[in-house]
């Protein structure tokens, strides 16, 4: 029998390892406080990806250790689903090849859409509770809600936000894992019609 | 082969999020409300943090009894001096002001109403002279300059001879630090300030 490669599921295994550890250094989503000048960073910055969420205030990170777990296991679950997806591009027509493939092809995909629905849901979470209010695209002025402050008073800043190149990409690793799953029916395809060589006299 | 791959991939799936997750779960077992809330989260819901305009609490915003203030808890300014043209009516006084931030500071403009607070009476206008950037844990130097009414000057003559001291407030307060604009109505107690007026 030939041993085929699923070329896709191969460049979808290696773009989802290489996605994984650029998320790592730049966000999918960024939301800036105030106006960032050269030497001197915004006042509030968040970075989010499924692997990396960075809070930033005045100057000072700090870390919300639920976040950070979720984080490591949004990497190692990624991870386990590229490494799948690469050994079942070596070996596409084996028994086990469908176990392997159904396991890794969803995780990017999994990844992108609750990163989408987290992303929404605290916007609107945030909104609710706090009356805070701030967009997902674009940049404005916002202020702080009134029952934060003390009678009259007001505190209003600008905001900007913006999902980053890593974001997109991700959705490019997704169609690519989507689509090595129907190349598979391609390679099974290919091999059953492939006849059998002669064993050698 | 196919079973036990099965077995293990689903072990995977529940290892990768439960291994963490758990993880952090026995590392703040004793107080599991810091697996969100941070001390420093804690500390800004609580009020305590320095990130946390402070206007309008007995002591706080821009007062205290010596001329000194806090910029609603951002910057720290101490009284250095003052100087007064009684022929414009203009003062100008300047401040030393600490940046306590690991964060470059700049204070683009301040402005407020000066009030005497007996009476409520209206004693004129403050602004900041020129732009300040403080480093961050460093100490800069800014200048208020302001101008008082003759109203307030013939009130305070007229009300209260001889009196060398008033205490005051600021209201419409305007600050922008940073691109962030903080306004507040006040009263912000300024304080006893010291003050010789005649007619």
């Amino acid at each position: 029998m030939l041993n085929r490669i699923n070329i896709v599921s191969l460049v979808a295994g290696i773009s989802t390892l290489i996605l994984i550890a650029i998320s790592l250094f730049v966000p999918w989503w960024q939301f800036i406080v105030g106006n960032p000048t050269v030497g001197n960073p915004a006042i509030a910055t968040v970075n989010v990806s499924p692997v990396n969420v960075n809070l930033a205030l005045l100057g000072d990170s700090f870390t919300v250790p639920l976040i950070y777990a979720l984080n490591i296991a949004s990497a190692l679950t990624l991870a386990s689903g590229g490494i799948t997806m690469l050994i079942y591009s070596l070996r596409p027509n084996k028994s086990y090849s469908m176990k392997l493939l159904g396991f890794g092809y969803k995780k990017p995909l999994y990844a992108l859409i609750i990163f989408v629905i987290t992303l929404v849901a605290m916007s609107f979470i945030v909104q609710k509770i706090s009356g805070f209010t701030f967009p997902l695209i674009g940049s404005g002025a916002t202020s702080l809600p009134r029952n934060m402050l003390p009678d009259g008073a007001n505190v209003s800043f600008n905001v900007s936000a913006a999902f980053g190149w890593p974001f997109y990409f991700a959705i490019v690793v997704a169609g690519m894992c989507v689509a090595a799953r129907f190349y598979h029916r391609k390679v099974v395809a290919i091999d059953a019609t492939v006849p059998p060589q002669p064993a050698p006299q | 082969m196919v079973a036990v791959l099965s077995v293990v991939l689903v072990l995977i799936s529940i290892g990768t999020i439960l291994g963490p997750v758990g993880a952090v779960v026995i590392i703040y077992h004793d107080d599991l409300t810091q697996l969100i809330i941070t001390p420093e989260i804690r500390d800004i819901i609580d009020g305590k943090s320095s990130l946390v305009p402070n206007f309008n609490q007995p002591n706080n915003g821009i007062s205290n009894n010596n001329g000194n203030s806090d910029l609603g808890g951002l910057m720290n300014p101490v009284f250095v001096s003052a100087q007064v043209d009684e022929a414009t009516n203009t003062f100008s006084i300047t401040f030393n002001i600490t940046n306590s931030l690991s964060y470059d500071l700049t204070l683009n403009s301040f402005s407020a109403n000066v009030e005497i607070t007996e009476n409520y009476h209206p004693a004129g206008i403050v602004s900041l002279s020129n732009p300040v950037t403080v480093i961050a844990g460093q100490t800069s130097q800014f200048t208020v300059s302001g101008s008082w009414t003759q109203d307030a000057q013939n009130y305070i003559v007229t009300n209260y001879p001889g009196t060398t001291s008033f205490e005051m407030y600021l209201t419409n307060a305007s600050i922008n630090v940073n691109g962030i604009t903080i306004q507040s109505p006040g009263p912000i107690d300024l304080g006893i300030i010291p003050l010789n007026v005649e007619g």
